[in-house]
């Protein structure tokens, strides 16, 4: 040991022990003990000693135990409220709880309680429930396991003591949005209303559209530990029942500790387990009552803005909401345009490595000595070059929504100057690729469902690839096999492609292309609807008259 | 309900096997036999293969649900029906190795000179093999997604070769000799490849009673796409074109002319045809498989492409490399069909036919 050694060892600070942390591998578990405890006893010290053990109450800073007394017939019965702060309405619990139990303590239980005395608990419960807490919902429950349900989704609890019911009040006050315009589905003529993370907002949306009584809006829960609120919605007199069946089964079979959003669920309920969406997201109010008033099902995740919408065919992904509020030309305009997009999108890239590789005879000369021409200076083969661009592509798209909103547009200038002019004087790629890059782009842009551009973007490498190895024969290989792939996938028992493929389901009111808005007469018949009509025959009478 | 076919993806299935057929090599193989009494011949066995058909829907409505197979097993027991099987698998596997190796050796001859034979023969069994994995339903939908647009392909060529047709190119219309044309071109009549699907056809109706309209509707198409593509071929390659490789209908493609800015088309057609040249072996890798899967009660018909796969595979490369494919495989491929279909199977469901009227 030399001299410099012990001198830091002498004098240097050297902590006494190493901090050590190992994670154990068998946790114990004390809440689990106490959950076995099922049934709200008349003894109110139990169920706050209970409960201040399942919430944690000594740590927990936002679960809060209001202890007060009151008085029914001259007799002083504890009581206790436990809720989440945060999560509830202070002004409704201090009205409409707190204050009528807290100063109507002198009320006895009836007019005539002086001449025909009852004992206290003769029907405590009800009392209080019908003359003490002036609050619209209330429910009163004995398991604790729907208790803690309660509690968690916001609900405020009041104990009493010497009642083995506890009483549910509805006071919620989610703080969130309230509010919020579209963000992934702007259209120009429409409605500027989305959904909020808030499910109740959500659905209250869904009932302003919709004013019928059919309308159901069941409530699900899902996930063991998060209790996540999922709320299945369709019409009872459209909707095919064993669709809502078979909806329900999956969501409630999801043997999960949480659920946090929509996206999850779509994973956990899809048919297939395929790279392409097989559920319509829609964070769109409007689109979800159309497709809900067409016989589908909407699904709400209570903390996600978007709504699921089952059965789904591969149409469904190239429409939005705006085709049907535009002039049914427009609309068949954008649709047509869209599905060239997604034709592009594609196989664009995959094309001109298989033209220029093996089929120039297919365009016509004075293009195919431009393109030799812009590239003459260029050192990769072109494969190299366009896996390049399109990496180069992705690259600046996926910064592009990760950067802070601030250098947003220093990216978009980056990405132009690298993608553009210095790549192409660097002449590291040619002036041609850039414009099938870009072209093929925008036209991924165009695609109004972002799970369908995703997949695209990935299967546009593959067809790259293909097309360089066999030309066409590869983009035709590649083709015949993603569509039997594709032929392979459903929604909820309907095919992809219907109503296109199998023939067969070509029936009324299956066209892509929009027909005029009176003459869309019948419900899509995949879905098998209990309605099959939307409108009459002549559905404006008035030209009739 | 996948493995059900509905009226018109029956016909569309029949008719694009027999546009296959017509795209691989038919009208050639006619124009060979007959020189331009090829004309007459087509015409001549369409009627026959139309008597032919109107003969099965006759016995057919005995065995309702049943294919040749169940007949044969109704007939003569296992051993009959394993013997008929083995013969279809024997005709379905010379369908496929046989048009493979033709559409390699062209594909070779015009895109992939310097690429390896086995390299292009990969490319089809491949897509066969994966969409065969993916079930009957991938295998049937795959075939009427294609069928429009090849379709499409045949119109175009027809429409552009139509106003150059000369009548006289097609003369004398009995050819070589009215012998050759009528009694030896009799044989011709397993052109029709696609009657095969009729001995198959009924268990996959939705329901027995198109069974009828869905054979003569298609029946009818085919012929007379047939018809148009022999005068069209006649018209403008009347001589015997055998020793070249290349297909005569792929050689109309170059006089299409489509618009200035495609300068030629034919990569275009041929891109089209592959698409549906694969669902067309696709189709017949299935059938194979469900015949093997009958004969031998094998449960998981999946599991059968894997051995055949590598079987097509193996036959193709050697009908390519002993050029077998081009001489020999022609007539055998000829004399199996004609027999087995249009005579053992017709006998079968003759004697059957009596059977059960007896019973």
């Amino acid at each position: 040991m030399n001299l410099k050694n012990i001198f830091m060892n002498t004098f240097s600070y050297s902590p006494k022990k190493e901090h050590k942390f190992i994670l154990p591998k068998n946790p114990n578990n004390m809440n689990n003990n106490c959950k076995e405890n099922t049934l709200v006893s008349p003894n109110i010290k139990e169920n706050l000693k209970h409960l201040k053990i399942i919430y944690n109450s000594l740590i927990n800073s936002d679960i809060v135990i209001r202890n007060f007394i009151i008085n029914i017939n001259d007799t002083n019965l504890k009581a206790f409220l436990i809720f989440i702060d945060g999560m509830v309405d202070s002004d409704s619990i201090n009205s409409n709880v707190l204050n009528p139990l807290l100063l109507k303590n002198s009320i006895t239980m009836n007019n005539n309680s002086t001449k025909n005395p009852k004992p206290i608990n003769f029907k405590l419960d009800k009392f209080i429930y019908k003359k003490l807490i002036p609050q619209n919902s209330i429910s009163t429950e004995k398991e604790f396991n729907n208790i803690y349900k309660k509690i968690n989704s916001g609900f405020s609890v009041l104990f009493v003591d010497q009642c083995d019911k506890a009483f549910c009040i509805e006071a919620k006050n989610i703080k969130g949005r309230t509010d919020a315009l579209p963000q992934n589905e702007t259209i120009v003529r429409g409605a500027q209303e989305a959904f909020v993370e808030n499910l109740r907002i959500n659905t209250g949306l869904i009932r302003k559209s919709i004013n019928n009584e059919n309308l159901v809006i069941e409530d699900l829960s899902v996930g063991e530990i998060t209790n996540t609120q999922v709320a299945v919605c369709y019409m009872a007199n459209l909707t095919n029942d064993d669709l809502i069946a078979e909806v329900k089964y999956r969501i409630q079979n999801l043997k999960i500790d949480s659920l946090l959003s929509s996206g999850e669920l779509e994973q956990l309920i899809s048919d297939n387990k395929s790279i392409y969406p097989e559920i319509i997201a829609t964070e769109r109010n409007d689109r979800t009552c159309n497709y809900i008033l067409s016989g589908r099902i909407a699904i709400i995740v209570n903390g996600s803005p978007y709504a699921l919408i089952v059965p789904a065919v591969f149409t469904d992904f190239l429409t939005s909401q705006e085709d049907t509020n535009l002039n049914n030309s427009y609309g068949k305009f954008l649709r047509i345009l869209r599905l060239l997009a997604f034709l592009t999108a594609a196989f664009f890239p995959g094309i001109y490595i298989a033209i220029t590789n093996y089929h120039q005879e297919l365009i016509p000369s004075e293009l195919i000595f431009a393109i030799a021409g812009a590239r003459e200076a260029i050192p990769f083969p072109g494969i190299v070059e366009i896996i390049l661009m399109e990496i180069s592509f992705e690259l600046i798209r996926e910064a592009g929504i990760r950067v802070p909103s601030p250098f947003g547009q220093t990216i978009g200038i980056i990405g132009a100057l690298v993608l553009g002019e210095a790549a192409v004087n660097a002449n590291i790629v040619s002036p041609i690729l850039i414009i099938i890059v870009a072209f093929t782009g925008i036209c991924n842009f165009a695609i109004p469902d972002f799970s369908l551009s995703f997949a695209l973007r990935i299967f546009r490498f593959y067809y790259v690839i293909l097309g360089y190895i066999a030309g066409l024969l590869g983009i035709a290989m590649g083709l015949f096999i993603h569509f039997s792939y594709l032929c392979t996938i459903s929604s909820f028992g309907v095919n992809y492609f219907t109503p296109y493929i199998p023939f067969s389901s070509i029936t009324k009111n299956s066209s892509y292309t929009l027909k005029p808005i009176w003459k869309r007469e019948h419900r899509n018949q995949f879905l098998n609807t209990k309605k099959p009509d939307s409108e009459e025959k002549i559905s404006m009478k008035w030209k009739e008259n | 309900m996948d493995k059900k076919i509905s009226k018109i993806e029956a016909i569309c299935i029949f008719i694009m096997l027999f546009i296959n057929t017509i795209l691989l090599n038919a009208p050639q193989i006619l124009i060979d036999n007959c020189k331009t009494g090829a004309f007459l011949n087509s015409i001549y066995i369409g009627i026959l293969a139309f008597i032919f058909i109107i003969i099965l829907n006759k016995i057919f409505k005995y065995f309702p649900s049943s294919d040749i197979l169940d007949v044969s097993k109704f007939l003569g027991g296992n051993i009959l029906r394993f013997i008929i099987g083995i013969l279809f698998i024997s005709i379905l596997m010379l369908i496929i190795c046989v048009s493979l190796a033709h559409f390699t050796i062209l594909l070779k001859t015009i895109y992939f000179r310097n690429s390896p034979i086995l390299f292009i023969i990969f490319f089809f069994i491949i897509s066969a093999f994966i969409c065969n994995l993916n079930g009957f339903g991938a295998v049937k939908k795959s075939i009427c997604f294609y069928f429009p647009i090849t379709v499409l392909t045949i119109l175009i060529i027809l429409q552009n070769q139509i106003s150059n047709f000369n009548f006289t190119k097609i003369t004398p219309f009995f050819g070589d000799s009215f012998e050759n044309t009528f009694f030896k071109g009799t044989s011709n009549i397993f052109i029709f490849t696609n009657i095969i699907l009729i001995y198959f056809l009924l268990p996959f109706l939705e329901s027995d009673k198109s069974f009828k309209k869905i054979t003569i509707i298609s029946f009818f198409i085919s012929w007379i796409l047939l018809v148009f593509m022999v005068m069209i071929i006649l018209n403008n390659y009347p001589f015997n074109n055998t020793i070249s490789n290349v297909n005569p209908v792929y050689l109309l493609t170059r006089k299409v002319e489509l618009s200035d800015f495609v300068q030629r088309s034919d990569a275009l057609f041929i891109f089209i045809w592959i698409l549906s040249y694969l669902s067309y072996i696709t189709f017949f890798l299935y059938f194979i498989t469900l015949i093997i899967k009958k004969i031998f009660t094998i449960e998981n018909e999946k599991m059968i492409v894997y051995p055949v796969v590598p079987l097509i595979i193996g036959i193709t490369y050697l009908l390519i490399r002993t050029n077998f494919y081009k001489f020999g495989s022609f007539e055998l491929y000829k004399n199996l069909f004609n027999i087995t279909v249009y005579i053992i199977s017709l006998l079968i469901l003759f004697f059957a036919g009596i059977k059960k009227k007896l019973i």
